[in-house]
């Protein structure tokens, strides 16, 4: 009896230090569970949440999701004077590594904005961020018609880097799949068993410490370079130093998702890929709308300013503050050419 | 090695084992400063060499001096002493600094001096074990301790890992003593020991990194934040200071008492502090007890009159500031704590900046506490600012103040931090040590909450990069 009351005032004192972490790394957004899955949808952010992104290896960001848990404001179409334009793509879009008022979207939103005020034009250019995480082309396709039918924004703006041609696995989403030749849609996810359970017990989706449990586990395969720092061997056969292969060719049904795409006149390719990815991208895009911003941050690169490079850690990974500056820019000459002169 | 890697846990656990199966003293002490050279070899073997360097000559110093009744020749090898520790900080910390400010002063009157720049790694911990080697030497010097004719003590006292590279910068009277006995840690001392490293690792790990994480961004982008932010950046760094270098000293006091050792606090309660003098008795107490007894003191402190004393307390505050740092921006941190200090003796009862407990929390304790906060986390700009043209877009961005729509998340992340700080604090003042934590008398209840706190710090730093202590740069 003794020792059952000893484990349980044992388990009282573990849960309230349990509890008090979760209070703690929620409050201070250390460790946020941002990301739920939506009963149709699958994988999105949660709704009306002011997310906090401390990365390591890039920076501090601070946006809030709208009611359709996606970061910025909510969709609105505000009539003939005003050109929505939804912004379709992965992690570059979302950019979760600054705050919100200095992504791309906010300020090439703001300057097109100022200069048409400016020349007086009664017209203002809204962007709608649609921004997720690890979106490849077969999800983004999905999302676009998707976005399509329940928004029609004026065009969208879709960009398309290296990343939106790897492979992801294991994404409890909604996305298309090439079928002997036939675009079809894929909502299995909804019948997996993980799902089921994680609707039951979504409480538990936003605790902050079962996320660093999360976090934890995918950090496993890393225990021993964790562990034992200098002294860590990696094994070849891991091939743990190799760099990820760069995408330089399009496979048929990348190709095939890339070329659905084209359809859509409304549509404006941001292209951040490769001269060799780029050159077979502009082969299928052919008299569709793009805007090459990969030129500009090359240039910009030459002059000795990284726009991927993040001081703080002394890491490159997204944009940084001056790269999401320079594609302000590109967007906002674009946007202007179509107001003014209804030039893509 | 740092005190917050998977890598110093399994070297804990490897070598405690092994010194409790030593035998005799020697060979617990010899195990202890094979050890210690691992530890600090860990980053950079050629860090040993200088280490070593300075080891042997203070050794050999402090016996020649205590042997010699010739008050001259006792000089001489104090000034060696001091010339030789003095010089080999001032090469690799200050060098580069004096270079360049000698520039910038030819440059405003027209002349052009070729640039001299020199790749000088700083040894991890430098300032701290020079400043321990002076203190053994000048305590020697005053007659107030024996050097020891044990080689293998001494070096032991000089790099006995806990304290190594952050301090707390031990003094020989009470460090030697306790490693010219054989070492045996009592139940009482690993009991503290573990409770010590446990709230260190707290600190350090959950407190301390996650805001430096916050400051480190928004100091690094100034430009980028508002107004709001940067003002809860600052109070953001002036938490993360405190957990980080008062984590470092609770785990190198906690692991010190595994080994039998008694290391001094180095922190007590700083942020309750309800006046500056009072701040400086409770703040870093290892560096400002030893700028009082080798520095302030030896030039006159305040026994020469009122005006010297103001300007006694200048120089010291000033050399502090630059012991942080080859940067004017520690020089100003320094100043700005001088003019406090100063300015606090001229007013105040000097009698106040000694410690007494807080009887009774009443409406102006607490105003002078948030006051005494307040000054200090205002000093801080410039302890955190990285160069001039930092310090000075912090203040434009608080002269045009603009506004933040992110101003709710940051005030309630600052509060949570504060109040996190702050209910440690209290429960420390109030239970009047560190370990408050073996006063639960319930045996489970106290498990549970330790091993709750460890896990899940451990859990966390298993997910992150693992951050260097502040202090190590110093």
């Amino acid at each position: 009896m003794k020792t059952l009351k000893s484990i349980g005032i044992f388990l009282v004192a573990f849960a309230l230090v349990v509890v008090f972490f979760e209070f703690f790394l929620s409050l201070c957004g250390i460790l946020q569970p941002i990301v739920r899955i939506d009963p149709t949808n699958g994988e999105r952010y949660r709704p009306n949440l002011t997310c906090s992104s401390l990365f390591v290896s890039e920076g501090f960001g601070l946006a809030k999701t709208n009611s359709a848990g996606w970061f910025g404001h909510d969709f609105k179409d505000l009539g003939t004077d005003d050109i929505s334009v939804a912004v379709v793509g992965n992690s570059f879009v979302a950019s979760r590594q600054v705050f919100y008022r200095n992504n791309f979207l906010s300020l090439s939103e703001k300057k097109t904005n100022n200069i048409l005020a400016y020349k007086g034009i009664p017209k203002t250019v809204s962007f709608f961020n649609f921004g997720k995480e690890d979106l490849p082309i077969n999800e983004l396709l999905y999302l676009k018609d998707d976005l399509n039918k329940l928004n029609h924004p004026d065009y969208f703006l879709i960009l398309l880097n290296e990343g939106t041609f790897n492979v992801v696995t294991h994404r409890y989403v909604a996305k298309y799949v090439l079928d002997s030749g036939v675009i079809k849609v894929d909502s299995s996810f909804k019948k997996s068993s993980f799902v089921k359970n994680y609707n039951k017990f979504e409480v538990f989706t936003k605790s902050s410490v079962l996320f660093l449990m999360h976090r934890v586990k995918s950090h496993l395969p890393n225990i021993w370079e964790i562990f034992f720092d200098k002294f860590y061997i990696p094994s070849k056969e891991t091939g743990e130093d190799d760099e990820p292969a760069i995408t330089t060719s399009l496979d048929d049904t990348n190709k095939r998702f890339v070329t659905e795409l084209t359809k859509d006149k409304h549509v404006i390719f941001l292209l951040n890929v490769n001269p060799a990815l780029n050159k077979e991208l502009l082969s299928i895009i052919g008299q569709s709308y793009y805007i090459n911003i990969q030129p500009s941050l090359l240039a910009m690169k030459k002059r000795g300013i990284d726009p991927n490079y993040w001081e703080i850690p002394d890491k490159v990974g997204h944009f940084n503050l001056i790269g999401h500056q320079l594609i302000a820019d590109e967007i906002t000459q674009k946007m202007l050419a179509i107001v003014l002169h209804g030039d893509h | 090695m740092i005190f917050n890697s998977f890598i110093f846990f399994i070297f804990l656990g490897i070598v405690l084992p092994i010194f409790y199966l030593l035998p005799s003293k020697l060979s617990k002490n010899s195990f202890l400063l094979v050890i210690s050279y691992i530890f600090y070899g860990y980053w950079d073997w050629r860090f040993c060499l200088l280490l070593t360097f300075t080891t042997v000559i203070d050794y050999f110093i402090g016996k020649q001096l205590y042997k010699t009744t010739d008050e001259k020749k006792r000089k001489v090898f104090l000034t060696v002493s001091l010339v030789i520790n003095l010089a080999i900080l001032g090469f690799f910390k200050y060098f580069n600094f004096f270079v360049e400010s000698f520039q910038d002063i030819c440059a405003v009157f027209g002349t052009s001096v070729d640039y001299l720049h020199l790749n000088i790694i700083l040894p991890v911990g430098l300032s701290f074990y020079i400043f321990h080697n002076i203190s053994y030497i000048m305590d020697i010097y005053r007659r107030k301790i024996e050097p020891t004719n044990d080689f293998i003590d001494f070096a032991l006292f000089v790099v006995f890992f806990p304290q190594l590279v952050a301090g707390p910068i031990g003094r020989a009277a009470v460090l030697l003593p306790q490693l010219q006995k054989k070492l045996s840690p009592t139940k009482e001392q690993i009991k503290g020991g573990i409770v010590l490293i446990v709230s260190g690792l707290f600190r350090k790990v959950m407190i301390g990194d996650t805001s430096g994480r916050f400051v480190d961004h928004i100091f690094g982008h100034l430009e980028a934040y508002k107004s709001f932010e940067i003002i809860c950046g600052l109070m953001l760094f002036t938490v993360q200071i405190y957990a980080d270098f008062s984590g470092y000293t609770h785990i190198a006091r906690g692991t010190a008492k595994l080994f039998g050792v008694e290391l001094m606090k180095n922190f007590e309660q700083p942020y309750l502090a309800r006046n500056i003098g009072e701040f400086w008795n409770r703040w870093h107490i290892s560096l400002s007890t030893w700028l009082r007894d080798y520095l302030y003191i030896p030039l006159g402190g305040n026994k020469k009159g009122k005006g010297r004393t103001y300007v006694n307390l200048m120089i010291t505050m000033i050399l502090g500031g630059l012991w942080h740092g080859a940067s004017w921006n520690f020089v100003v941190y320094g100043a700005l704590h001088g003019v406090y200090l100063s300015i606090h003796r001229m007013f105040f009862n000097h009698d106040k900046v000694k410690p007494k407990k807080i009887e009774r929390v009443t409406f102006p304790v607490i105003l002078s506490i948030i006051f005494t906060f307040m000054l200090v986390t205002f000093s801080r700009i410039f302890f955190r600012s990285t160069s001039w043209h930092t310090t000075r877009i912090f203040f434009s961005k608080i002269f045009n103040w603009e506004s933040s729509e992110y101003n709710i998340w940051f005030l309630t992340t600052t509060l949570t931090y504060l109040i996190i700080i702050y209910t440690l604090d209290i429960l420390e003042y109030y239970t009047g040590r560190h370990t408050y934590l073996l006063d639960i008398k319930s045996k489970p209840l106290r498990y549970g909450l330790l091993s709750g706190v460890f896990l899940l710090t451990v859990f966390f730093m298993f997910q992150t990069k693992t951050t260097p202590f502040l202090y190590f740069k110093f």
